[in-house]
């Protein structure tokens, strides 16, 4: 790793840690608060949809006692009061009145229980009611079996018409499902539901909403199946799909018959969606925050880094190149702090080694120049000093006969040739000595010969971690 | 005295005239329309009101269950009634003026009967019936309208020789003319209009308003129609059976079905549901046709067929037609009976479930003699019924026989009423409870 | 004998009649119901029970119990209170064609069933009763065809009475006190009948009778003192008959044309019935119109008849002496199911009611002067369409 990547980690690392912490200290401190609230708003929803509740109570028992003082009513039971009443005409006048009254059920009953007449299930008259089932409470849940198998939940009133002894009952309510539900004011995001507790276990199709199906239904199964067993209202957070928006703040409370049975479950879940929301908000926020911050963070650590490593770095590629060779390298100074020193140090160092190369170099070609005049001389000199008594020889011989004359200029110009000869061949070779040598083609073990010249380099491919890769197979010959 | 006499019914008089409506005629009037509402079909279903207008049987019942000339004039019977000569009556024109012919009779009958066991031939102007087994009850039974002769015109319209003919029929209202060469003498009214779909509250509000002269009165309404002093309701004796049928392939033990009719109570039917209008009844004869009906015991018996039963928990389908509220109501109240003697019993639409175990059925007898009602019931249920004989005695032989199955339950027999505008007048019903609407007259005929 | 007396002579004869021709009657049904009885059950013993669900009275059923009783006491079946042999429930039904007695015979836990049908009928008209003139009904014949009229001629054993009916003109002799078929003639007629269907059979002077149907008249005649007669039928648009004139009857419909012969003058609506009123030095001519309003017709205009608003459309004039010493018979007004008559005398243009309604079980559907002129023949339709039965109504007057 670089200094500049060591330097940009270190500061990024301490940028970011200190981003999110703030972050972090913020979102936890937001969502305690906003939860404290929602739990707050979400007690006050329940506290007054339980009035609201009571007070719908309140309106069926207002109903009823309507209905059982109206004078239709009294009329009716004086006509069955007589002995010989005829119960037949007033089989439908259950369905008119709870029309009229807009009861979801209706039943007029004798005074042994007996049913006159029955809004939701006609069929049923002369079956019996319970008349003291709901003791003196002005209303009572009760669950009531339907013409087509079915069962319902509903909150009932039961009242004695006015003026008749022995007493014409009337036992009428209001069905608690969806259009009760729906006439309950509730507030946008909060989500009234009812668990009518009609069989054993838990089945999510009894679930009714106020506004929408519930398609979510088996999720309430354990506050519903916890406050159904204990009899007691019981809190829960709820997450209705795998997203945290779709949680809610349930409350269950159960709604219990006269003798106790708890007979349906009502559920207020009031969204956290909101909550949820403005948190995801603060977070994404604190994400955005943090993420900028840490864009900036590293932006401006790769400027620090720069700032910093920068002259190292040229310094580090200078040296480079001075080990390299090139010695007369010069880095720029860029600041007057101690990497400016440095680097004028450095400067001043390859200066110094420049000129004391070229001094070398200098004195190295002066002395290669001399040892090459001596070798020049000393070898000119073997071929010049025959070639100075072969002169000197004919000089001599010119004072001969003839016939001596000419063996002497015969073995003299034959000398001649054979110095001259060598002389050229002296001079041919420092020609050749002056030019490269012609390659000379030869079969060689290229694996080899890299691995040879690789060893070469070994030092310094191990000071500039350099490694050789060379592939696998067979040697190659050219 | 005598002077005090007079003078005394001269004051009285005077009171009656006050009291008494102004119009002193009592002879039928000839013209006027007479607007007429039902729930069903005027001319497709058996009992419809137009189709005893447009259309003339073989033979006519009157009120005694005689049976009495119709299209034919005369008729015997030979070879131990295997085999039936009927002489067409002379002169009787179809609607658009073709004479009645015997080929005209046999292919009408042919086309009406699918479950017929006889033969029938025209030879000249006669219709000769044969058959392999003996019909005693024949002459009755061709009285009845879904052996009408009938057939289409050139246009596809309903032809026939009754009292009136078909005009057109747009919207679901029949138009019908008085047929002025009609054997049995020109209908009083003009016209006939027949407003049919109407549900028992539509046609109750238009009687109300005076729109319509001649309305169907549910039984379950009878007595509040009564009560409200309605101007005349004209009841008939009771026609229409109610019964629940027992599927024998889907039940097929007995003593199960034996189980199911012991459990149905018929007296809080007919007390509280049709407010004792009806006539309770474990028959499939009405008491007035047969006599005898009170023979079949009518009482509920829960233990019983919770005996019967046994330990079996069976879920059992009990198909009504739920377009009709009382029937529907019928149906839920014997389901709760058969559900007090352990079965499981749902109600369900006769349209969706086309197979119940169970069905409620109100069928309409429109025979007037107790044979050959007998024979129409045992067909409407499905049963092939054997006429041996039309005395008292084997006819109760036979019904004993059949009910002894259990696969029909006999609930209750209703009356079929009508409410009446006050304009109408001399409105008598056939013996099946349908009005005779030939010869009614109205009032208010200018 | 006061008013008083005399009314309930007539009364009680008239409740006696019935009881004792019930006893009579019972006698042989029970017979054959007993006869039923025994062979089920062998000689032996029986509880016996009847059960009444017809409209027979207590005395009718307790003839019935002793007829029965004393029949199967004949076939060797005593009857006892309980511990028998054989438990016998009868039950008096009836259907649409008459009475239905049921014998059940339970054995043991086997039950056994007999049916008898029994023939009955029904029907009555009661005595009207009134201060000034009685009207009195004496029944004719009583059948199940349409009766359109009833005509009497000659007198004790030649004595005839020929009934109209659509399509016959039935000859009915007297047989120790009742009337026996003689002979039937059928009617021919080249067109249908209009419905309301009326018809006139009047007595004539040199020939037994004419009959007049819508587009129909028939007339007979005898060879000499012979009754086997001639009756012979054709289409015709002869006028019928009116007291002193002869009215054209309109063949397709109920109703007379108005066509008057000789007439009186002014030409006259269309009208259901019509008589004469007798006065001194003149005749008026009462009509009912087919609106039903009556008129009086005299010196050349007719105007309403004051009183006559509850009047019928078929009235007659038949003379007693009583009161005018003519009256007007005439139906009631509207169309109740209990039908009447009654009697009204004509003083200028005002109807004054002279009797009680004379109420009959059924609808009147024929009101004619008879051919002496003394009574009015009444033709009453049972409820319920069952019977047919012409009485002869009289005035007889009260002091």
């Amino acid at each position: 790793m670089s200094l500049r990547q060591k330097l940009l980690l270190v500061f990024s690392l301490t940028v970011v840690l200190a981003v999110a912490a703030v972050a972090w200290i913020v979102s936890l401190r937001t969502r305690q608060a906003f939860t404290e609230a929602d739990q707050k708003h979400t007690v006050a929803l329940v506290n007054q949809f339980r009035h609201e509740f009571d007070g719908h109570a309140l309106d069926v028992a207002a109903k009823i006692d309507q209905l059982a003082a109206s004078d239709r009513l009294v009329r009716v039971a004086y006509e069955l009061e007589r002995p010989d009443a005829d119960l037949s005409p007033y089989l439908a006048e259950a369905a008119t009145l709870a029309k009229d009254y807009q009861l979801d059920y209706l039943e007029i009953l004798l005074p042994d229980g007996s049913i006159v007449s029955s809004a939701q299930w006609p069929a049923r008259f002369g079956y019996k009611e319970d008349v003291r089932y709901g003791g003196n409470q002005p209303t009572f849940l009760k669950k009531e079996d339907l013409s087509d198998g079915t069962s319902a939940i509903g909150l009932f009133a039961l009242r004695t018409v006015r003026g008749v002894e022995p007493p014409i009952y009337v036992l009428g309510g209001k069905r608690l499902d969806h259009d009760f539900l729906a006439n309950l004011a509730a507030a946008a995001d909060t989500q009234v539901l009812l668990y009518p507790v009609l069989t054993p276990g838990f089945s999510p199709e009894q679930l009714v909403s106020s506004n929408a199906n519930v398609e979510t239904g088996a999720r309430y199964s354990s506050i519903i199946e916890q406050a159904r067993s204990s009899g007691q209202e019981r809190h829960s957070l709820i997450y209705l799909t795998d997203r945290r928006e779709d949680s809610v703040d349930a409350t269950a409370m159960p709604l219990r018959a006269p003798d106790g049975n708890v007979l349906a479950v009502l559920l207020v879940a009031n969204s956290r969606r909101g909550l949820v929301e403005l948190l995801q908000h603060i977070r994404a926020i604190g994400y955005g925050v943090a993420g900028v911050g840490i864009l900036l963070a590293i932006a401006a650590s790769l400027w620090i880094t720069s700032r910093i490593s920068s002259p190292i770095e040229q310094l580090a590629a200078a040296a480079a190149e001075v080990a390299a060779g090139k010695w007369e390298t010069q880095v720029e100074i860029s600041s007057h702090d101690e990497v400016g020193e440095l680097a004028e140090s450095f400067n001043h160092m390859t200066r110094q080694l420049s000129e004391q190369r070229d001094r070398l170099v200098q004195s190295e070609r002066v002395a290669a120049w001399r040892e090459l005049a001596r070798r020049l001389a000393h070898e000119l000199k073997n071929p010049l000093f025959p070639l100075q008594l072969t002169v000197e020889n004919l000089i001599r011989a010119r004072d001969l006969p003839p016939a001596e004359f000419d063996d002497t200029f015969r073995e003299s110009t034959a000398t001649l040739t054979a110095e001259i000869a060598n002389l050229k061949n002296v001079i041919a070779r420092f020609s050749d000595f002056s030019k490269m040598p012609k390659p000379q083609l030869q079969e060689v073990n290229v694996r080899e010969m890299v691995e040879k010249i690789s060893a070469l380099y070994a030092p310094a491919r191990a000071q500039r971690n350099h490694r050789l890769l060379t592939s696998r197979g067979s040697a190659m010959r050219v | 005295m005598k002077r005090t006499a007079c003078r005394w019914f001269a004051v009285g008089s005077l009171l009656l005239a006050v009291l008494v409506p102004a119009i002193a005629r009592t002879r039928p009037r000839y013209g006027g329309v007479l607007h007429i509402e039902t729930r069903s079909d005027p001319i497709k279903s058996p009992d419809g009101i137009a189709r005893k207008l447009l259309f003339d049987t073989l033979t006519q019942g009157n009120d005694s269950g005689d049976v009495l000339p119709g299209l034919a004039v005369s008729w015997e019977s030979q070879s131990a009634n295997h085999r039936w000569q009927f002489h067409l009556r002379s002169g009787v024109r179809f609607h658009d003026g073709s004479l009645l012919t015997a080929e005209a009779v046999v292919q009408s009958l042919a086309a009406a009967c699918s479950r017929c066991t006889w033969h029938v031939r025209g030879v000249g102007d006669s219709i000769i019936f044969t058959s392999e087994s003996p019909m005693p009850g024949l002459p009755a039974e061709l009285a009845r309208s879904v052996y009408a002769i009938s057939r289409k015109d050139q246009n596809g319209n309903p032809d026939g020789t009754g009292p009136f003919r078909f005009d057109s029929a747009s919207n679901g209202i029949v138009f019908l003319s008085a047929n002025d060469d009609s054997w049995q003498g020109r209908p009083f009214v003009d016209a006939v209009e027949v407003y049919s779909n109407r549900s028992p509250r539509e046609q109750w509000l238009d009687f109300s308003v005076g729109k319509a002269d001649l309305v169907e009165v549910p039984p379950e309404l009878l007595r509040q129609a009564q009560q409200e002093r309605v101007p005349l309701i004209a009841t008939s004796r009771p026609t229409e059976l109610l019964a629940v049928a027992i599927s024998d392939q889907q039940i097929p033990d007995v003593h199960l079905r034996e189980s199911i009719a012991l459990a149905l109570d018929r007296a809080a039917l007919s007390n509280v549901i049709f407010q004792k209008q009806g006539e309770i009844t474990a028959s499939l004869l009405p008491n007035a046709l047969s006599g005898y009906s009170f023979l079949f015991p009518t009482s509920a018996n829960p233990g019983r067929s919770r005996e019967l039963r046994g330990a079996q928990s069976i879920s059992l389908h009990l198909g009504v037609d739920t377009t009709n509220a009382i029937l529907q109501l019928v149906a839920e109240r014997l389901a709760l009976n058969l559900r007090e003697a352990g079965w499981n019993v749902h109600v369900v639409s006769q349209a969706a479930n086309l197979n119940p175990e169970l069905s409620l059925r109100l069928i309409h007898i429109e025979a007037a003699d107790a044979a050959s009602a007998l024979c129409e019931a045992m067909q409407d249920f499905g049963a092939t019924p054997h006429e041996e004989s039309v005395d008292p005695s084997a006819v109760y032989s036979a019904e004993h026989a059949f009910l002894l199955s259990h696969t029909v339950v006999p609930l209750l027999y209703l009356p079929k009423a009508y409410g009446v505008n006050a304009r109408v007048h001399n409105l008598a019903l056939a013996p099946d409870g349908t009005p005779r609407v030939a010869s009614l007259s109205l009032e208010d005929v200018r | 004998m006061t008013f008083s007396k005399r009314l309930l002579a007539w009364i009680i004869a008239l409740l006696c009649i019935s009881p004792a021709h019930a006893l009579n009657s019972w006698d042989s049904p029970s017979a054959d119901l007993a006869a039923r009885i025994a062979t089920l059950t062998g000689p032996g013993t029986i509880t016996l029970t009847i059960t009444n669900r017809t409209t027979f009275s207590n005395d009718d059923v307790a003839a019935i119990r002793l007829a029965v009783e004393r029949e199967l006491r004949s076939a060797g079946v005593s009857v006892r209170t309980k511990d028998a042999d054989s438990d016998v429930r009868i039950t008096l039904s009836q259907n649409l064609q008459g009475w239905l007695w049921i014998a059940e015979v339970q054995q043991g836990s086997e039950t056994k069933v007999e049916m008898l049908p029994v023939a009955g009928s029904s029907s009555s008209a009661s005595a009207a009763t009134g201060p000034a003139i009685t009207l009195h009904a004496s029944l004719i014949l009583s059948q199940a065809e349409p009766i359109l009229d009833v005509a009497l001629s000659g007198t004790g054993n030649e004595q005839r009475m020929f009934v109209l009916e659509p399509e016959h003109i039935k000859a009915y002799t007297t047989a120790a006190g009742s009337w026996e078929l003689a002979k039937s003639y059928e009617i021919a007629h080249g067109h249908p009948y209009p419905r309301d269907l009326r018809g006139r059979i009047v007595p004539a002077v040199d020939h037994p009778f004419d009959a007049y149907l819508p587009g129909v008249a028939c007339s007979a005649t005898r060879a000499g003192q012979s009754w086997d007669l001639t009756v012979s039928c054709s289409d015709s648009d002869d006028p019928w008959p009116l007291e002193s004139q002869k009215s054209f009857y309109n063949s397709t419909r109920n109703f007379f044309t108005g066509v008057v012969m000789p007439g009186f003058g002014p030409k006259l609506p269309p009208f259901y019935s019509a008589g004469e009123v007798t006065r001194v030095g003149s005749t008026a001519f009462l009509f009912v119109d087919l609106t039903g309003a009556t008129h009086i017709l005299e010196n050349n205009s007719h105007k309403l008849l004051i009183g006559a608003r509850d009047w019928g459309s078929d009235i007659a004039m038949v003379r007693s002496e009583c009161g005018q010493g003519t009256q007007v018979l005439t139906s009631a007004a509207g169309w109740p199911t209990s039908d009447s008559i009654r009697a009204y005398e004509i003083a200028g243009r005002e109807a004054t009611p002279v009797s009680a309604p004379l109420t009959f079980d059924g609808i009147i559907t024929a009101v004619w002067t008879a051919g002496d002129g003394n009574s009015a023949t009444v033709v009453v339709q049972g409820l319920q369409g069952r019977r047919y039965e012409a009485y002869s109504v009289s005035v007889v007057c009260s002091r």
